[in-house]
Formats: structure tokens, C-alpha cells, sequence
């Protein structure tokens, strides 16, 4: 009697591609759609998680660029205390699809977003990257001039990139309710005042941001036709929710929503899904990958994650950090300002 | 009163000008090229700062005189001079990154005030001054942190500083000449130490060093430096500076008596 299972490779059933498998050696959760070449150029953004990859990636010898380049000189650790060497261009954490769709928009001059300019203590924050300049800036001519010379950087890179990474982050946002301007962060976190006749908390729904990325992979192939995109799901649960729910049930809901998002979106044939996400948060690896906080991933849960990356996608030159966390204590040095909500418990 | 001075290329116009001075005080020079004097280490045995072999240990021994250590316990008190870094640093970094309100060029990049002070200020903790004041700290005795000079004003017309003096390039120079000062004094308070810093007279209007001291400037070897070097000063300057080092002394000793 035949039926669809019958001859199924081992990875397809949960007996032998999980029960019998470990999370630190796990095969055949990954298979490339498109192959990394090593002359491609890589551009990444996203959420916190994202910075590792941006990392190892660099560290793995790949042409991860980065079009605002700091101070030659600086330490990493200070570089990234403003912004620099985190991601591809100096635009902090882009936790929402619908953020990304908003900094494409407005690199090109298709929309002004609200609000851009927020202060606290007389001091200037770009409302889109607080978290660039911790002291923020003399003055909102200030941050509209360093945003200007930021978009440019911007557009140079969406033209520039052959591969873009991006790992989703949040499905919750702040919005100005007049304009649907979104933020990064909600006002009065870092700077800023909340007040709700302006601003507004916005669940994003899965067509919302399925729709979201669409039309930003539209925006970016009508200047870079051949680019491709990978995409990702960060691990990393909400440091707090704004939905009324207890946040486990909103980090649940939230992930859910993103993984099904970047699983509809991997339907097409430019974009590719990798999933980091399930090597760190499912019961499969039953939280050793988080610290104690079951919150911040350890490196050695970045260590799995790669290896599984690079088993497709080779390692084209061997350094201390490409795939194992001997250069780990970096690893932990993400900037992650959605995890500031946690002094306001 | 004996007093170590440790130094690099700079100490030839303290040199030259001990030579005329009628010191109350013995000074004692340990001097080699550049940054080289970052490569002292610290030997508890002895109580002292040593070099293992090179450029570093001949040039202290013929500095001082055939000394191949600094014998911390002999010296009543220790000068850096001249070891932290040169303004000149700084404006490399201004040649890339620019605070919009001190902006001389439109090409390049932008930088917070807060991100190129900080930046500035990492490399400042790099220094061979930065790691001396550390190990100086060893011997528990004084300490006194000169400065290397501001640039001459002859930097402005030279291509070193390719905006000139213009309003905007003076300006910006200033801003820079200010922003290292105040990180030597943070320097020097962070190690206990004191700062002596060059006297108000020998500074122009532009925030550097007047012309006049720049001219005769000679090397460790006597030889004349090349017109187009703006860092070192004669052995006029050096001779104001040393009395400078002469006041902050009598300062101090006025002090440990009132104690």
C-alpha cells in the first residue's frame, strides 16, 4: 500500500529529524535555496538577533558591507555604543517590516515620516535610531542633517547589496495616529513624550506585514532587480507587551505571526528562510540556548545557528569568531534598546 | 630634589634649555623617538622602569646619561612630557568625521561633538602617556604631566591643516585645541597627577603655539627640524616650560609644608 510518506527522507519525521537528533548537531533543518557566492554583496538589518549574523558572517569572510563605517581606529565597543558596526548602514534596530517599508520610502523621498525629531533633557534624538547617539544632539537641525547624510548611506546600500538579510523582530509598534508613522521605540522610553491623542499602540497582523515586505522587496527591485533576500525570525522574546496580554502569550503570538509571515514570504523564488528561530526557541533545544533570563541568546546558541548556516553556506575564510563563540563574550554586546522597557517594570 | 623626565622627540628643547638654566632641582632625562616609551614595563623587584633591548633602551641610556632603568625609588618626583598625543591626531580624525556646527567641508562625513570627543579620548587612553601615568603611579611619588605643545601657527598656512585660516578652519582648530586640553586634564586628575600646561603667553589667538617658538627647533641629534614641522618647539619654549615644572614644585613643596 503506498501512501506521500512512504520514502520520505529521516529529517521528515519528528522521530528521526528530532527525538534522535541533538540541538548542537542537528542536520537537514536547512537546505539553501540560493547559493551565497563570495563575491555577493551582503547587506543585514533587523531586529537584535541580527547582529550576531551580521558578525559571523564577516568574520566567516563574507562581503557584509557597511556604508557608514566608524571612525578608523575606534574599538568595536565604542562603535557600536553609537550606532556604527552593527549593521549595514547606522540605522539601529529595525524590529517591524513596516519600519523597513517606512526607511525605504523615505531613503528615496516617497514619504516624511512624523515626528522625526525627539527630545529629552534639550537634547535632539532622531525618533527612527535613538539609540545611535545615547546623549542625542544640540539641535533638530542637527538630527535632520545627520539623517539626511544616514538616507544616503541608505539608498547607496539598497543599490549597493546583492543579498539582504533581515530578521524580523516584533509584531507590536508605536505609531503616530495621524500619519501612521511608526517608531523603534515607544515615546518617552529613550526620548520623547508619550502622549495617546498623537501616538497610538499597533499590533501589526500577519497580512499587515506579509504586505509590509512586499511592497518594500518592490520598492528595492525597481532600483536592484537582481537582489535577493534572506530572511529570519528572531529568537529573542519581547522584553514586555503593550497588548494586554501576559507577554508570553503576546511573544508567542508575535513570533507565530513573523515565522508564518517569513514562511509565506520563502514561497518566492528570491527569497529564502532560515531557520534560526527554531534552533533557539523550540522545545527541541529546551532553552539551553538562552541565559538564565530565558531571554538573551548565549553564543553557543549562536554557535548552532551558524553552523547550520554554514553547513549550506560555506566558510570561506577560517578566524577565531566565523563559527564558534571563542570570540564569544562579543556576542553578548548587542544593542538592543526594546530591552530597555525592562527598567520600566 | 632629583626629578626623572620622560619624554620622546620633545625633550631636546628641555634639554637645551637646561643647559642655560640655573635649575634648583636635578632633572634626569629618559627620552626615546615617537611612542617607544610605552614599551617601559614595570619591574617590581627593582622598583623600576626598564627596557628589555632596542631603540627604547639605547635611547634612554644615552639620554640619561648610561642609565638603563628608572630607578623609581631615587627620584623625588617624575614629568611626562610631551607623551600624550599630538593635536595633529585629532585632526586626522576631523579630516573624515565632522560636527556639523565646526564643519569645514561639506564632503565629509558628520560626527556628534560627543562621538569625536569619545573617539578622541579612547585614543588618548592609548598613548604612551597613558600607560606612564600608570606605571609612574608605582613609586608613589609625584607626578606631573606636561603636554606635547600646541601646534605652531605656521600649521595654518602649511598643508597639514588644508582649510587654512579661514574663519570656519580657526574655528574648528580651537574647538579641537580645546577639547585636547580638556582631556589632559582629565588625564592628569584621573591618575593623580598634575597638569602643566604651557603658559597662556605662548599661545596665539588661533589656539596655537606662536610662531616664534617653532622657529630653531632642533631634534634629539641637533640637527634643525624640516620647515614643514609644526609639532616641535625651540629651546626658548623649553626654557618657559621648565619653569612652569619650577612652579608647580614650589607649589607642591608650599603644600607638603602647609601639611
Amino acid at each position: 500500500m503506498s501512501n506521500p510518506y512512504i520514502g520520505l527522507p529521516p529529517e521528515r519525521f519528528w522521530k528521526t529529524g528530532v527525538t534522535d537528533q541533538h540541538p548542537s548537531s542537528i542536520t537537514g533543518l536547512y537546505q539553501r535555496k540560493f547559493r551565497i557566492k563570495p563575491e555577493m554583496r551582503i547587506a543585514t538589518a533587523g531586529s537584535c538577533f541580527a547582529q550576531h549574523i551580521g558578525r559571523r558572517l564577516t568574520a566567516a569572510g563574507y562581503d557584509v558591507i557597511d556604508v557608514e563605517p566608524a571612525p578608523d581606529g575606534m574599538s568595536d565597543e565604542l562603535a557600536r555604543k553609537f550606532g556604527w558596526r552593527t549593521y549595514s548602514a547606522r540605522f539601529g534596530n529595525i524590529y517591524l517590516a513596516g519600519q523597513l517599508l517606512q526607511l525605504a520610502k523615505e531613503a528615496y523621498g516617497i514619504l516624511s515620516p512624523a515626528d522625526p525629531v525627539w527630545e529629552k533633557h534639550g537634547r535632539h534624538f532622531d525618533a527612527f535610531r535613538p539609540s545611535v547617539e545615547p546623549d542625542g544632539l544640540q539641535s533638530a537641525d542637527e538630527v535632520k542633517a545627520h539623517r539626511a547624510e544616514h538616507l544616503s548611506a541608505v539608498r547607496r546600500m539598497f543599490e549597493e547589496m546583492d543579498l539582504f538579510i533581515f530578521t524580523f523582530g516584533l509584531t507590536e509598534g508605536w505609531i503616530h495616529k495621524a500619519t501612521g508613522t511608526i517608531y523603534p521605540s515607544a515615546p518617552g522610553t529613550i526620548a520623547g513624550a508619550f502622549t495617546p491623542e498623537t501616538y497610538a499602540f499597533h499590533n501589526f497582523r500577519a497580512s499587515e506585514i506579509k504586505k509590509q515586505f512586499l511592497e518594500f522587496r518592490e520598492l528595492i527591485k525597481t532600483r536592484n532587480p537582481n537582489i535577493r533576500f534572506l530572511l529570519t525570525v528572531s529568537p529573542v522574546p519581547l522584553t514586555a507587551t503593550a497588548s494586554g496580554q501576559h507577554v508570553l502569550a503576546a511573544t508567542t503570538y508575535s513570533k507565530s505571526v513573523l515565522r508564518t509571515v517569513a514562511g509565506e514570504l520563502a514561497e518566492r523564488r528570491d527569497i529564502d528562510y532560515f531557520p534560526s528561530y527554531e534552533i533557539i526557541a523550540s522545545h527541541f533545544s529546551r532553552g539551553s540556548f538562552y541565559s538564565p533570563n530565558l531571554r538573551t541568546v548565549e553564543p553557543v546558541g549562536v554557535d548552532s545557528v551558524m553552523r547550520v548556516f554554514f553547513d549550506q553556506h560555506r566558510v570561506l575564510k577560517r578566524s577565531s569568531n566565523a563559527g564558534s563563540s571563542s570570540g564569544g563574550s562579543k556576542d553578548n554586546e548587542v544593542v538592543c534598546e526594546e530591552a530597555l522597557l525592562e527598567a520600566f517594570g | 630634589m632629583e626629578v626623572a623626565i620622560l619624554s620622546n622627540s620633545h625633550v631636546a628643547m628641555l634639554k637645551m634649555a637646561t643647559d642655560g638654566m640655573g635649575l634648583s632641582w636635578k632633572p634626569t632625562y629618559f627620552a626615546a623617538p615617537a611612542a617607544r616609551m610605552g614599551g617601559l614595563q614595570y619591574d617590581p623587584g627593582s622598583h623600576s622602569l626598564s627596557a628589555r633591548r632596542g631603540i627604547l633602551l639605547e635611547s634612554i641610556k644615552k639620554t640619561s646619561g648610561g642609565l638603563e632603568r628608572i630607578n623609581l625609588t631615587h627620584f623625588d618626583a617624575l614629568i611626562l612630557a610631551g607623551l600624550t598625543l599630538k593635536t595633529q591626531t585629532a585632526l586626522e580624525l576631523f579630516r573624515h568625521f565632522q560636527p556639523l556646527g565646526l564643519r569645514v567641508d561639506d564632503s565629509v562625513r558628520l560626527i556628534s561633538e560627543m562621538a569625536f570627543r569619545t573617539a578622541l579620548r579612547e585614543m588618548y587612553d592609548t598613548t604612551s602617556a597613558a600607560k606612564l601615568l600608570k606605571l609612574c603611579a608605582h613609586s608613589g611619588k609625584p607626578i606631573y604631566l606636561v603636554p606635547s605643545p600646541l601646534p605652531s601657527e605656521l600649521l595654518l598656512v602649511r598643508k597639514a591643516y588644508r582649510w587654512g585660516a579661514t574663519q570656519a578652519g580657526i574655528r574648528a582648530l580651537s574647538w579641537i585645541n580645546g577639547l585636547c586640553s580638556n582631556i589632559w586634564a582629565d588625564m592628569a586628575a584621573d591618575a593623580g597627577a598634575k597638569l602643566v600646561t604651557q603658559p597662556a603667553h605662548t599661545i596665539g589667538k588661533f589656539q596655537l603655539t606662536k610662531a616664534i617658538y617653532s622657529r630653531g627647533a632642533q631634534t634629539m641629534q641637533a640637527e634643525d627640524y624640516a620647515e614643514a614641522d609644526t609639532d616641535h618647539m625651540n629651546a626658548e619654549f623649553g626654557r618657559l616650560i621648565l619653569e612652569q615644572i619650577d612652579k608647580a614644585f614650589s607649589a607642591h613643596v608650599s603644600r607638603s609644608r602647609a601639611a
